[in-house]
């Protein structure tokens, strides 16, 4: 099987974690993994990476999620790349969220397969 | 008088029957004192008994009507005088509880306030290590020895204390962020449907028939979503209770307070009045019952008998808190015959402020 890498951006404030999503990720042999630990250079690392899509944490130290969803948003050649939003700050409730400034939004602690199941299902074909 | 035990309040009525009963009794010694006075200055002769058949009876007859009706206009003023300063009295008396319902419900959002962020910021601080622990494990599950069953074991522990741990995040975070209601009418029965519909995966894997008794109920004041996260958590509650099936029964009617009762009356703390109509929500399973020894604490935050199957302790608190806030009550009793537990949940038809069916019961 020759099927290209999709590759994936995290964005997360909290090192560890994006290093264990991308050992997880990778692990199952479909992506390619970048992290980002700072809000504020998302941009930059995104317009060298060329993600297919974008996990993107909410609050993060320099730069909030939603702020940095809107760079994205505004840039040319981003604009079509799938955001979703991963998060420990949650709406909860019966019916908690699924979306998340119109982004789709995956509650923090997720499991990998809750992960891979999400990606699929956004991922620019 | 048992009345002086529940502070400042008046009790209106009481002064309104004395007052009237004062005014009797003098009313009456006065006019016997004319009467005696007469018959004082007929027997001594002052005046001779031609006073009361001559031409001059005329006159005193005058003199005595005039009296008694300046008595009996005396008696009208007096009474309209009690009648305003009571009505004045009892609408004070209604403004200042009101007051304190506000004050009350401002203290306690402020007090969900101040929990709610804490709640959140360490909810935050909590699921960032959780999704790292969570993550690990993940990756070494597969790294592990899959034949070794104390491997899988250790690795199945650990999963799900790291659920567990996200339940009780969840459960925090759902019992602190209350002070942001929106309360309107809204359609109970339809709540109820939509709160039964997300616990269907809960009954159906137990085979727990639903039986549903909905009789034609007012509209209810409350905020929709947490009111069927309230009805979430009792028919989870009720399926946990039933592991091997059973039914899990839902009535809902109109009710009216006949009598005091706890949370009924005329207290500040009270928040129905007696005469005032609600609409009582029953849930009744057919589980095992609450031990007796436990009774008092079900509502007690991080209490619970279901720690090792994922209890957080935090449904009930949670429940007990939304009803709070919605002025309304909710009790828990093992039915008397046996065999399971029925949750009463009482709701306003209307704001909480509106103190209806008040005068109804003048005792307390």
């Amino acid at each position: 099987m020759a099927a290209v890498k999709k590759k994936i951006l995290i964005v997360d404030d909290e090192e560890d974690f994006g290093r264990m999503v991308k050992l997880n990720l990778e692990k199952t042999g479909g992506f390619e993994v970048a992290v980002e630990s700072f809000g504020s250079r998302a941009l930059a690392a995104a317009k060298a990476f060329g993600p297919d899509l974008i996990i993107l944490d909410i609050m993060m130290r320099d730069m909030a999620g939603p702020a940095v969803e809107r760079q994205i948003s505004a840039d040319t050649a981003l604009k079509n790349t799938p955001v979703i939003f991963l998060s420990a700050a949650v709406p909860h409730g019966p019916k908690a969220a699924e979306t998340f400034s119109g982004r789709p939004y995956l509650a923090k602690p997720p499991t990998t397969s809750d992960l891979i199941a999400i990606i699929e299902k956004y991922l620019k074909k | 008088m048992p009345e002086k035990n529940t502070g400042p309040e008046i009790n209106v009525r009481r002064m309104r029957t004395e007052a009237l009963q004062r005014f009797n009794t003098a009313f009456g010694l006065m006019t016997i004192i004319p009467l005696l006075i007469c018959i004082y200055l007929v027997t001594v002769k002052l005046f001779s008994i031609e006073i009361l058949v001559g031409p001059n009876a005329v006159y005193f007859l005058i003199v005595v009507l005039i009296g008694l009706l300046g008595l009996l206009y005396g008696r009208t003023v007096i009474l309209g005088i009690v009648a305003r300063l009571a009505e004045e009295i009892e609408q004070r008396e209604k403004a200042q509880r009101n007051l304190r319902a506000a004050q009350d419900q401002l203290i306690q959002a402020a007090k969900m306030e101040s929990v709610g962020q804490l709640a959140a910021g360490a909810a935050h601080e909590m699921k960032n290590p959780l999704s790292i622990v969570q993550m690990g494990l993940d990756y070494l599950k597969d790294a592990v020895d899959k034949s070794n069953d104390k491997m899988a074991f250790t690795l199945s522990k650990m999963e799900s204390a790291v659920r567990r741990a996200d339940g009780v995040v969840r459960g925090l975070l759902d019992y602190a962020s209350l002070s942001d209601l929106e309360p309107q009418e809204v359609d109970l029965k339809q709540i109820l449907e939509n709160a039964l519909g997300l616990v269907v995966h809960e009954t159906d894997k137990r085979k727990i028939q639903i039986e549903k008794a909905f009789s034609d109920i007012p509209a209810v004041w409350a905020d929709s979503n947490r009111l069927e996260q309230v009805f979430v958590n009792l028919f989870s509650n009720a399926a946990f209770a039933m592991p091997g099936g059973g039914t899990l029964t839902v009535r809902a009617s109109a009710h009216k307070f006949d009598s005091i009762e706890p949370g009924v009356g005329r207290r500040t703390a009270d928040n129905f009045r007696v005469g005032e109509i609600a609409v009582a929500v029953e849930i009744e399973d057919m589980g095992h019952g609450i031990p007796q020894d436990v009774m008092g604490r079900i509502f007690d935050p991080f209490f619970t008998t279901r720690r090792s199957s994922g209890g957080t302790g935090l449904g009930l608190p949670v429940v007990k808190n939304i009803i709070d806030i919605h002025r309304g009550l909710v009790t828990i009793r093992n039915k008397p015959e046996g065999g399971g537990v029925i949750v009463r949940v009482l709701l306003k038809t209307q704001g909480a402020n509106d103190g209806g069916g008040e005068k109804e019961n003048p005792d307390r």
